[in-house]
């Protein structure tokens, strides 16, 4: 007896170590892991270069070749749009053409022939009643192609204005030639003082926030739901006797909690691997000039918010599934949790439109939330790094202590078969 | 040895094993038994530290149980259960290795059980394409591949073919003549008489008998012998029918027919000895057995208070 003892303590390796390599191999070795790792990159890469290429070619409608109609009542107006009009979309490298046939110009935006027409009434360009001007077109929320038209004839109409009531024409389009104003991004990390950006920049960083919240959102969420299923799993098949014969119940629910956030690491690691691979060698190799409104600390405190908020909530995810029988007694306990994580999803715009407001600094450092906030607010303004630090302790610290409760929580739970338990009889377990 | 001293544990107000003691030597097969809700569970999860007792200890070679001894223990739960989804060898792995066992080690343990058990050609299949019979041998394997010193089997029969639970005790006899230290938990007690060396029954979570199963029977035998005589008239020199005859001698206290067969009680004093002595050469016996009391009998009498 006590010979086979020696000899396999001697062997004894740390039994936190076997589960976290157990599970781990069991996460990576997934189909939905495996695609998810693969289609990783194009989603990160979609959703940090592509919204600056939309946003920019949204933008900026001078650049793409529309056909676009202009329906004048009569002689005097059509002369008015030959003269005024169609130069001015011309010069924008669209092809325009005036009629007055209103039905024919209809039908050939309804059979897409044409993208949409203006239509002038005869006192154009100097007078224009309500319901007369207008422009009729299939699509109407393409905001950039209709700023356009509207500054175009806004400033035909005030130009002719002007000049009717006897003003010089030089020195009318000196009066009314567009003010263009560059938008440059402060920045305290990178040292420089600012930098030009493109006209897209406001979309592209909105959309790049939108990604970032979206990838923290889902995997914490994906990642948690799995500690929770596997737990459960354990327990409705009863190996959960055999383990605990075997392992401490804390050593069963840390080696779960780093297993599984390993191979989210490592999602995270092969993700900004091939994305940093396509803007650093496949983007110059090909000469494609990549707007990128991102850099690599921005990545390097993705992976750190990633690493707390999946340690917050895949820990409750684990407390949960162990005081449930099924998965939809595990959905219901962990619905307030979720709640939490939504919040900054459902804010997401009004924090990166005001990200230095009281509600996104406070919710910036809350531990629950400050994984997306403060994310969200080091995309888009320049914040210390002591506060982005002070955040992610605050965060470490709660990690801690939850893991902690989830532990208690777990340790009980995980014994109790042939029952839900609701959040009042998990409350009494943290207290005993 | 495990030693087992003055334990209770309670979940609430109810009191599930009380002021219980009791040891184990290894080499020898221990039947925990008694009916459901006695405390077998409660008392084995306690032994093995997956819960605490409210008082009392629990000491193994006379040191109190440590993380380690987890190592030194194969359980089969009663309820069984294995990863559903993963491959039978990569579970097996895994339960080996949370005891401590190499991969290597395990794989040539595993290897051995799963063909001694005839379910080898199963051994990368999905565990939920196992049939019942399949997965109650692979848990039993799972149980006993890290060579452990003290086997815990909780209902291990529940659910097998008469075959496989024929194989499964010749199993369990080979581990005792290897030294192990079985303890067996059941309800079933005829499962019990047939296996254990020693019983500890357990009624309501206190013990209400422990003991060498030979001693026990001894000590709650209700003195009683079945006699079969060849035929009445084979008893040549004696007037009087069988009964009077049985009736007449001093050990005998009553007699009971039965057909050909007499059940006969002895008297206070006597033992079976007695009367086998008494009957040799007076007539020719066909059977001679001394009746044994079962072990549910004894349970009964000692919990309607007729015994102990």
């Amino acid at each position: 007896m006590e010979n086979s003892a020696k000899k396999n303590t001697a062997k004894n390796q740390s039994k936190m170590a076997v589960v976290l390599a157990y599970e781990f191999k069991k996460m990576v070795w997934n189909k939905t892991f495996i695609i998810t790792t693969i289609l990783g990159p194009f989603f990160l890469a979609a959703i940090t270069i592509l919204p600056s290429l939309i946003a920019i070619k949204s933008m900026d409608r001078s650049n793409q070749r529309l056909n676009v109609g202009v329906y004048a009542p009569d002689e005097t107006s059509r002369a008015n749009a030959e003269l005024l009009i169609v130069p001015a979309f011309r010069r924008m490298g669209w092809n325009a053409s005036v009629s007055s046939d209103e039905p024919v110009l209809k039908a050939a935006v309804l059979g897409k022939s044409m993208d949409g027409y203006l239509r002038i009434p005869s006192s154009f360009p100097f007078e224009s009643p309500t319901g007369e001007l207008g422009w009729y077109s299939k699509s109407v929320t393409d905001l950039g192609v209709f700023s356009a038209i509207e500054n175009q004839v806004s400033d035909i109409m005030v130009s002719a204005r002007l000049m009717k009531a006897g003003a010089d024409e030089t020195y009318v389009r000196s009066l009314v030639k567009p003010v263009s104003i560059p938008v440059y991004k402060l920045s305290s990390t990178t040292g420089e003082d600012g930098k030009k950006t493109g006209t897209g920049d406001f979309l592209g960083v909105m959309f790049t926030c939108l990604g970032f919240c979206m990838l923290i959102y889902m995997t914490v969420i994906l990642y948690g739901k799995e500690i929770g299923r596997s737990v459960v799993a354990e327990k409705s098949s009863k190996i959960v006797d055999i383990l605990l014969s075997s392992v401490r119940s804390e050593d069963l629910l840390y080696g779960k909690l780093l297993g599984i956030g390993f191979a989210g690491l490592l999602q995270y690691a092969v993700w900004i691997g091939f994305t940093l691979a396509i803007l650093n060698v496949v983007g110059p190799a090909f000469h494609m000039q990549i707007p990128v409104i991102i850099g690599m600390d921005k990545f390097g405190w993705l992976v750190l918010f990633f690493i707390g908020g999946y340690l917050l909530y895949s820990s409750l995810y684990a407390a949960c599934g162990a005081a449930s029988e099924d998965e939809q007694h595990m959905a219901q306990l962990a619905m307030p949790i979720i709640f939490l994580l939504l919040i900054p999803m459902v804010m997401l715009q009004a924090f990166i439109q005001q990200p230095d407001s009281l509600l996104a600094v406070i919710l910036s450092y809350f531990p629950f939330t400050s994984p997306m906030v403060m994310m969200i607010r080091v995309l888009v303004s320049p914040v210390p790094v002591w506060n982005i630090l002070i955040s992610l302790g605050i965060l470490a610290v709660t990690v801690f202590v939850v893991v902690q409760l989830a532990a208690r929580i777990f340790r009980i739970g995980i014994q109790m078969s042939g029952k839900n338990f609701s959040i009042k009889d998990i409350a009494s377990w943290i207290k005993n | 040895m495990l030693q087992v001293s003055h334990v209770t544990k309670k979940y609430g107000s109810f009191t599930a094993v009380d002021d219980l003691s009791f040891s184990a030597t290894p080499g020898k097969i221990y039947g925990l038994i008694g009916p459901n809700g006695a405390g077998k569970s409660t008392t084995i999860r306690m032994i093995m530290n997956i819960l605490s007792p409210d008082s009392g200890s629990i000491e193994l070679d006379g040191k109190p149980f440590s993380a380690e001894d987890s190592n030194r223990i194969g359980y089969l739960p009663e309820e069984r259960g294995l990863y559903k989804k993963q491959k039978l060898n990569e579970v097996l792995l895994y339960l080996a290795a949370l005891k401590g066992c190499s991969s290597r080690v395990a794989q040539v343990q595993i290897d051995y059980w799963l063909s001694r058990f005839d379910i080898l050609e199963w051994k990368d299949k999905k565990v939920d394409t196992l049939s019942k019979g399949m997965a109650q041998k692979a848990q039993f394997t799972a149980t006993i591949l890290h060579n452990p010193d003290i086997v815990f089997l909780d209902e291990p029969f529940s659910g097998l073919d008469p075959v496989s639970a024929d194989d499964l005790l010749a199993i369990v006899r080979e581990l005792k003549d290897k030294g192990k230290l079985i303890l067996f938990s059941t309800h079933v007690m005829e499962q019990a008489e047939k296996i254990c060396d020693h019983i500890i029954m357990l009624n309501g979570g206190k013990k209400i008998l422990d003991g060498d199963l030979g001693e026990i029977r001894k000590r709650h035998g209700k003195n009683t012998v079945t006699v079969r005589f060849s035929s009445y008239d084979a008893l040549p020199g004696i007037d009087l029918s069988c009964a009077e005859f049985l009736s007449s001698l001093p050990m005998v206290a009553a007699v009971s027919e039965d057909g050909l067969a007499y059940s006969v009680t002895l008297a206070t004093g006597f033992d079976s000895d007695s009367l086998l002595v008494a009957l040799a050469g007076k007539a020719r016996i066909d059977s001679f057995a001394v009746n044994e009391p079962s072990l549910h009998s004894v349970f009964v009498d000692i919990v309607q208070g007729k015994g102990e």
